[in-house]
Order: C-alpha cells, then sequence, then structure tokens
C-alpha cells in the first residue's frame, strides 16, 4: 500500500511537529526562543500574504538562477574542453585546482568591497563558487567517456569541437548532472550566506533583519521557507535529471 | 628535463595570473584600494604573522571548523551504522536525512544566536549540523553494503556485537566514509566562515569583515590568500590521510 | 595500385621508467579493393593497434600507410570503423544514431530518412527505429553500429573484434548478417580477431601476426567455395585451415602469456 508506506515513511516528522507545538507551550522550552508550530505558520501565512515573502523569495531566486545558471553556462564547456584538449588543460588546470579547496565564502568581503549590496555581489558569489565543481564534474565526466565512443565520432568526420559537444558533453550527462546537483545545494548555502551579510533585500536578508528586530516567529517562518525551497529544488532537479536520463534504462 | 617541463605545465598558468595581478596594479590600471598590490598583500601577511595576529586568528577558526567537524565525523558515523543496523534508528532518521540534506543548514545559523548568543558554540553548531549529513549518508551506504556474509563469518568465529563494529564493519565502510568526510570537510570550513562573520568572531572570518568595514584591502587579501591556502593544505592533507589509511584496501586510495 | 598499403609501419610505447616497448614492428601489407581481411592473432599482438592506425586515431610513429593512394593522418568517412563495444551513442535511438553520420551531409532531410530506414530494414531492426540501445540485446546493438557505419558509404571498413562481447549463438547469427550485406553491398574489409573460425569462415585471406613485438607472420588465402552456410565449415579444406592457422597462433599464445608474466 503506497499511501501506507509514504505514511510510515515520513511520520517521524509528524512526531517532530507535535513535539514543537506542544514543548513551548507546556513550557518544556522557552516559546521567546522557540514559538509553537502553530504560532510561526501564523507568522508564514501573514508574510505570505504581505507580498514580503514573494517579493524577497523572487530576488532570492533571481540571484541563485542567474548565478548557477552563468557557472553551467562557462563552466561546463570550459571543463569538457580542458578533458579535451591540452592547451586549454595547461591554461586552466593549475588555476582551477589551486582555487578549487578554497572556502569561497572567503570572497564575500572582496565582493562586498568591489560590487557593493546589489544583486552583482551575490551573483558573483554564486558564480565563482559554482563554477569549480561544475567544471571538475564536467572534466572528470568527459574523461571517463570511452575514446571508442569519440574516436566513432570522429571517424564520421566531425571536427573536434563537435565531437566535445555533440558527443563528449552528453556521454558525461550522469556524472555532469550529479555535480549540478551539489552546485545547487551549494548555491543555495552562497546565497543565503551572502544575503546575511552583503544585501538590503532577499530572503536571507529578510531572516536577519526579523531576528535582528526580535519577530522570532517570522524569523522561523522565514527560515523553514528557505530550507524548503532547498529541498524543494533538489527534488526538482532529481526529477529533470531522471528525464533527462531516461535512455539509461 | 621533463620534469622541468612537467613542473611549467603545472603551474605555469597560475604564475601567470600572479604576474598579471602584479603588473595591473604597478600601472595604476586598477586602483590600489580595489586591488592591492600583491607585495603589500604579502607584506601584511609577513606583518600579521610576525605579531602572532595572523597565528591566533588561524587558530581561532581552526578550533571552530575542528570541532564542528570532529563532532560531525563521530556523531555522523555513529548515526550512518545504526541506521544501517536499527531499523527503528533508520526510520526515525531516515526522513530528517533525506529532508536535511539538501537542505541549506545554514540558514538555521540566526536560530542558533538566537538560542545561543553570539559564541563560539553557536559557531561550532551550525558547523556540525551542516557537516553532519554527508558523513550520515556516506556511513549509512558505507554500512549498508558490508557483506552480510562477512558479518556472519566474523559472529560465527566468535565476535561480539560491538567487537564486530570495531574490528569488521568500520574497517569495511572506510573508503567511503572517508569519503564523506572528505565532503563534510570544505563544508565545515564554509560554514565556520560564514559563522565568523556574522557574529564578528576574531577568527579569520571575523577579521576580514573588521577589514572590509574599515577599507582595508590589504587586509581583505591577506585573508583571501591565507584561506586559501588553509583549504588547500586541508584538502592535501585528507588526501594524504586518506592514502595512508586506505592502503589495505582494493579501491581505498582513489 | 592497392587500395590499402601498410608500409613499414613501426609503434612503440613507453610505460613511465622503463625502455620503450614495440607495439608493432616493420609491418607491411596490403588489401586490395573488396578483399575481407583478417587480422588473427593473440591478445596483446598488436593487431587493434594497425587497425587505429588505420582509422587515424592514432598518430603513426614510423612508416606510412596509404589509403588509395593517400597517406593515413586521422579519421575519416572513408574509413568506417565497428568497434567491440558497439560505441553507440546512448542518447540516442536507434534512428538518430544511424542518421548521425548524414547529419552534416548537405541532402535533403526526406532523404536521410529514406536512407537510415534502409539500413534499418539492412539489419534487420525494423521497429526498433525509436527504442535506445540499453533497450536492445548485444546483437541489436552491434547491428545498429554496422548500421550507422554503412550508412556513410565508407570506402573500407574496419573491424576490431566487432563479435567479442557477444554470446556464441549471436556471434554466428552475426556471421550470417555480415556476409548477407558484404553479399549486397561488397566492401573492403579489414577484421581483427583472435577466433581462427570465424577468421576462416569470413575471410578472403587471413595475416597470421606473432606478438611482442607485433609482426605479421603469414598470409594465408582462404580459397573456400561459396560461403551459403556454416556447413561450409565442416569441409575437409575448412578444417585444414582452422588447424594450420591454430597451430600458427597457438605457438604465439604461450608466448604472449609468458611475456604478460
Amino acid at each position: 500500500m503506497r499511501l501506507l508506506d509514504f505514511i510510515v515513511r515520513w511520520s517521524p516528522l509528524a512526531l517532530l511537529a507535535f513535539a514543537w507545538e506542544l514543548a513551548p507551550r507546556l513550557g518544556l522550552v522557552d516559546p521567546q526562543s522557540l514559538p509553537p508550530l502553530s504560532v510561526v505558520l501564523a507568522a508564514l501565512a501573514k508574510l505570505a500574504a504581505d507580498g514580503d515573502l514573494l517579493t524577497n523569495g523572487l530576488q532570492s531566486l533571481w540571484r541563485l538562477v542567474a548565478g548557477l545558471g552563468l557557472a553551467i553556462l562557462v563552466g561546463v564547456p570550459l571543463g569538457a574542453m580542458m578533458a579535451s584538449s591540452r592547451i586549454v588543460n595547461i591554461i586552466a588546470a593549475p588555476i582551477a585546482r589551486a582555487l578549487y579547496p578554497m572556502p569561497k565564502s572567503a570572497l564575500i568581503p572582496v565582493l562586498l568591497l568591489w560590487l557593493g549590496l546589489g544583486n552583482a555581489s551575490k551573483i558573483m558569489l554564486i558564480f565563482l563558487g559554482c563554477l569549480l565543481p561544475v567544471l571538475m564534474s564536467a572534466y572528470n565526466g568527459v574523461r571517463g567517456v570511452d575514446r571508442v565512443m569519440l574516436w566513432s565520432a570522429r571517424s564520421f568526420g566531425r571536427s573536434r569541437l563537435d565531437v566535445i559537444f555533440g558527443v563528449a558533453i552528453p556521454a558525461a550527462m550522469p556524472d555532469l548532472l550529479s555535480g549540478i546537483r551539489s552546485a545547487l545545494a551549494l548555491s543555495f548555502v552562497l546565497l543565503v550566506s551572502s544575503e546575511f551579510l552583503m544585501a538590503r533585500d532577499g530572503l536571507g536578508y529578510l531572516i536577519s533583519f526579523l531576528g535582528d528586530g526580535g519577530a522570532y516567529a517570522p524569523m522561523f517562518a522565514t527560515v523553514i521557507v528557505v530550507a524548503s525551497l532547498g529541498f524543494i529544488a533538489d527534488r526538482l532537479f532529481l526529477g529533470i535529471t531522471r528525464r533527462m536520463l531516461a535512455w539509461r534504462g | 628535463m621533463a620534469r622541468l617541463i612537467g613542473l611549467i605545465e603545472a603551474t605555469g598558468s597560475l604564475v601567470a595570473v600572479l604576474v598579471a595581478w602584479f603588473l595591473a596594479t604597478k600601472f595604476g590600471a586598477i586602483g590600489a584600494f580595489l586591488l592591492p598590490p600583491p607585495g603589500d598583500v604579502l607584506a601584511r601577511i609577513a606583518d600579521d604573522t610576525q605579531s602572532g595576529a595572523l597565528g591566533a586568528s588561524l587558530l581561532i577558526t581552526l578550533r571552530t571548523a575542528g570541532l564542528g567537524f570532529a563532532i560531525a565525523g563521530i556523531l555522523g558515523t555513529a548515526l550512518g551504522i545504526a541506521m544501517a543496523r536499527i531499523r527503528l534508528v533508520h526510520w526515525f532518521f531516515d526522513p530528517l536525512v533525506s529532508l536535511g540534506f539538501p537542505m541549506p543548514k545554514i540558514a538555521f545559523l540566526p536560530v542558533f544566536l538566537l538560542w545561543l548568543g553570539p559564541t563560539d558554540s553557536a559557531q561550532i553548531t551550525i558547523v556540525a549540523v551542516s557537516a553532519v549529513f554527508p558523513v550520515v549518508v556516506a556511513a549509512y551506504a558505507g554500512a549498508q553494503g558490508v557483506e552480510k556474509t562477512m558479518l556472519w563469518s566474523a559472529a560465527s568465529l566468535g565476535g561480539t556485537r560491538t567487537g564486530l563494529l570495531w574490528q569488521i564493519v568500520l574497517p569495511a565502510i572506510l573508503p567511503q566514509l572517508f569519503t564523506g568526510l572528505q565532503i563534510a570537510l570544505p563544508v565545515a570550513l564554509v560554514t565556520t566562515i560564514v559563522a565568523e562573520m556574522l557574529t564578528g568572531s576574531d577568527g579569520i572570518g571575523g577579521v576580514m569583515l573588521g577589514a572590509m568595514r574599515f577599507a582595508d584591502s590589504p587586509g581583505v587579501f591577506a585573508g583571501i590568500v591565507v584561506i586559501a591556502a588553509l583549504g588547500l593544505c586541508v584538502v592535501r592533507g585528507m588526501e594524504v590521510l586518506r592514502g595512508w589509511l586506505l592502503r589495505g584496501h582494493a579501491e581505498g586510495s582513489t | 595500385m592497392s587500395q590499402i598499403v601498410f608500409d613499414r609501419v613501426r609503434h612503440g610505447y613507453r610505460v613511465a621508467g622503463k625502455p620503450e616497448m614495440l607495439a608493432l614492428s616493420d609491418i607491411s601489407l596490403s588489401v586490395e579493393q573488396g578483399e575481407f581481411v583478417s587480422l588473427l592473432g593473440p591478445s596483446g599482438c598488436g593487431k587493434s593497434t594497425l587497425l587505429y592506425l588505420l582509422g587515424g586515431f592514432v598518430p603513426i610513429q614510423s612508416g606510412q600507410i596509404l589509403m588509395e593512394g593517400r597517406k593515413v593522418t586521422g579519421p575519416g568517412p572513408d574509413r568506417g570503423v565497428v568497434f567491440q563495444n558497439f560505441a553507440l551513442f546512448p542518447w540516442k535511438t536507434v534512428k538518430q544514431n544511424i542518421a548521425y553520420g548524414l547529419e552534416r551531409q548537405a541532402m535533403p532531410a526526406a532523404q536521410k530518412v529514406e536512407i537510415v530506414q534502409s539500413f534499418i530494414d539492412m539489419v534487420h531492426l525494423r521497429g526498433f527505429e525509436d527504442s535506445f540501445p540499453s533497450q536492445l540485446s548485444g546483437g541489436m546493438r552491434q547491428r545498429v553500429a554496422i548500421a550507422r557505419t554503412l550508412a556513410v558509404k565508407p570506402r573500407v571498413l574496419l573491424m576490431d573484434e566487432p563479435f567479442g562481447a557477444l554470446d556464441a549463438q549471436t556471434r554466428e547469427i552475426m556471421h550470417e548478417e555480415l556476409l548477407g550485406i558484404m553479399r549486397r553491398t561488397p566492401m573492403t574489409t579489414i577484421f581483427v580477431t583472435h577466433d581462427v573460425r570465424e577468421a576462416v569462415y569470413l575471410s578472403d585471406r587471413v595475416a597470421v601476426m606473432s606478438s611482442r613485438p607485433g609482426r605479421i607472420k603469414e598470409v594465408v588465402t582462404i580459397d573456400l567455395p561459396d560461403r551459403t552456410g556454416p556447413a561450409v565449415m565442416k569441409s575437409a579444406k575448412a578444417s585444414d585451415y582452422v588447424e594450420y592457422l591454430w597451430s600458427q597462433v597457438k605457438s604465439d599464445a604461450a608466448h604472449a602469456v609468458e611475456t604478460v608474466r
């Protein structure tokens, strides 16, 4: 019974929801620090009705899509070419390898310096932060493509570039999509971090604004919204991945 | 000769970037405020090292990241193995792990700040919470994969439950577990730096943000260089450790 | 003029720290238009390497390979290749795979569709046009690979142990398919295999290769009457060929195992 399985699987969450509602009400935890779930949900409804969630949410999502989108547009071809061309590899690999282990949140101060509080600094942070993971997964994916498949394509008279974009990248899709999935999670972290520290709007800014103002119930509500967005985005991406890799059988 | 060429290939473009940085600032192409000359940045790093300021802030950052990572590592491993072997534990935690894994845990930092104040504990907690997920998933996957036949053989040879755990399960899951740890460590670092910036701590993240507030660009860039070096050392260190720890495993030192 | 000429081809490779290993030493061979020539030898004798050199996938170090009088410098549609693991594009359907070689060609779309369909029929895969390779058996995949290669009308066909990944029954079926195709559209073919019976059954000539370094020991002309079915393999003549070639290959097979150790 699929419905029963579903209920059993997710029921611990229901238990936690109960606990969240009861514990503050029973005084087990300080209701100032942890408002009951119902209060938080009411605050959520109010935020949604007032339009705060929508305006800030759209700001945040736009930054995420722009930053991640750019990272994919640049990282995939670059990584694929790094794997296919010795020259590109020699130029790009040392820089990529040196910068890959650096925690990109370290760039927040300098981006704040250069680009201020507007969209640009956050989009840039997400772009720079996600570029290398996407690039490395494209690189590894294309490197792992059976050379015999690439040879076949070449034997049909296709140019090197044609083979990279028409054969190598599609063949590397499984690895590539897995890497983009990780980058998606990272993009949320960088978005929220940058909106905490260098923004005038957006969901992260809303959270810290509400927190500073002592409006804890709406703050919890917004945190839930942000966390849920991350989860939903991941699920949506898995769905897209499944459809794109349907040929795997 | 071949080795020299190899070395040039491996570092050439990096050197080129540094040279470009030097030239750009030398001829005033970019204002010193936006991009301080590499010389200034290095001088600042040297000064801070000498005065001990660098060491102090580095220590604070390492302590936060290290403790958070250690907690995540131990708890995550324990939970992952427990999930694989005890059905009730799996039932309770599976939705939490599935739900939490793709969430930006950093969004909960203000909550921990509310509960624990702008303290070390709040920072260590958010680092641990962020880093624990990859470890749990890896430990779970690894423990699930431990061949039942291997466990049964050991049990029939007189192994106790805990003995089995330490002697069979842990070594068997080590490659996968270590991969999870290798993912968790950069997460711990990123989270630490953000947490430091938000709480104004004296760790490197906090120092960098402070430098920015005082328009001290050499300070900001010095921080970037130090953190980049830190990241590099930490990642390399994990790779070396992996090679040493997993030398007996077939697919170990990937 | 022979269609394909191997002229003193030599190929070595270097593993770090060890002296250069010679994969192929002084290979010279001519192949005439329409011939079916097998390169027969044990694993590691370099027969695949020779095929890759002709295909233009591996740069020629020493000597030359001439294709219809011109030096081979890279891959091209004049030399069609079929690989052992099919090398199909798994994200494309059967139809799309076969159409791949035609994509960049300047001809009306309707004509391309026709050509693709005719090749699908030729390899007996009607009904599977929109299937993905993951949904097909090994034999079917290899048929798609062959159709894809032939659709661009190459001048010669290079086959690298194309049936090695298939089970025995499928392999026999594929032999018949291949011979049928060769009868309909005769094509110069260079066929790499380690299976003696397969070589005898399919080829006009068999070049026996020795290993480490790879060298052509001997070229045997297979003179069997019209191969209308596997029954021909039961004839005394065929058995003689098989026995002789087997003895030639056996001594080198043992040697190959020794040197690998």
